[in-house]
């Protein structure tokens, strides 16, 4: 068992091997794997993608780790529009677009979505 | 059943990934379902394990722990495990006298094809600091009590190298096989925070 200390503003593992979720919400682990597939197909060079990640964490020096990948999809928009991939304006249309469109829209009042009503013989 | 919702709105920088993964599979970069792969292959099939393998075969055979030494990176793809993060692979001896152990002082470069992904405390500035400037003091808070005659080093992994922890092999293991002794190496173990 490790022991936990406050000035380690992380949940540190319970057990030693591999306790601690590397991914908060799935939307890290989407822009996780979208780096890793990009270098991984050689669209870009790692290296290029590294000194951008590290520019944006010293750029916020004060934050803990969970913002890590707050800071890795900064970095990744940055590699995108750098290498000219995308613009940053599409990425910005994009973005509002969908913040408009929401895929599953909020229905009027909560409710079941079906009945299956009983069957009488 | 206000637990069950499909329907909240999306977090801003969930939108922003979306929006990313959205035009770059359009413009033909990237494939959604590769991408689902990669989540896949991080989250279950690399990890630890693939390192606590390699630590076990190198407590068993000699000959393959100089291997390991002298030049890891084929070593250890000599038990299949390569790819990205893992090209320049360095792994360090703990032995009676000294004891290693390993951080990414710039941002979280670590080998992702034998220990998976870096755990969140590995990546905090916090650790990544302190480590550097009061080791001792770091490990005590991981439960691990260096003794004041045993030497630390600490190592900073980089794009160019990237280093595991081959932990001292515990005591009494003697008969043990080497999916017993994988079973002992933990992540921890092989970053060097803890011992086994």
């Amino acid at each position: 068992m490790n022991t936990p200390h406050p000035r380690l503003p992380a949940d540190l593992p319970s057990d030693g091997a591999g306790g601690s979720p590397s991914f908060g919400e799935p939307w890290q682990a989407r822009i996780f794997a979208l780096v890793a597939r990009m270098c991984e197909d050689g669209r870009y060079d790692w290296e290029s993608f590294k000194v951008l990640l590290i520019d944006e964490i010293e750029r916020h020096g004060r934050t803990d780790s969970s913002d890590y990948y707050e800071r890795w999809l900064a970095a990744c928009e940055r590699l995108v529009t750098g290498q000219g991939f995308v613009s940053a304006a599409d990425l910005a249309e994009r973005k509002a677009e969908l913040a408009a469109h929401p895929p599953h829209p909020t229905s009027a009042a909560p409710g079941p979505i079906a009945i299956d009503p009983p069957r009488r013989t | 059943m206000s637990g069950h919702r499909h329907n909240a709105p999306e977090s801003d920088i969930a939108l922003r990934v979306k929006a990313i993964e959205q035009l770059l599979t359009e413009k033909g970069i990237v494939d959604p379902a590769a991408i689902d792969l990669v989540v896949d292959y991080y989250e279950t099939r690399v990890g630890p394990r693939n390192g606590a393998r390699v630590v076990a075969r190198a407590w068993s055979d000699p000959d393959y722990k100089a291997r390991l030494l002298a030049e890891a990176t084929p070593a250890i793809a000599e038990l299949g495990f390569s790819g990205l993060q893992g090209e320049d692979m360095v792994a360090l001896e703990n032995t009676p006298e000294v004891h290693n152990v390993v951080v990414c002082t710039l941002c979280s470069c670590y080998p992702w094809p034998v220990l998976g992904l870096p755990p969140v405390w590995y990546k905090s500035p916090p650790y990544r600091a302190r480590i550097v400037r009061e080791p001792r003091a770091v490990l005590a808070e991981f439960g691990t009590r260096v003794a004041d005659d045993v030497e630390v080093r600490v190592w900073d992994s980089s794009a160019e190298l990237r280093y595991m922890v081959l932990p001292m092999r515990p005591a009494g293991t003697e008969g043990l096989d080497e999916e017993a002794l994988a079973a002992l190496v933990t992540r921890d173990g092989m970053i060097g925070v803890t011992a086994l």
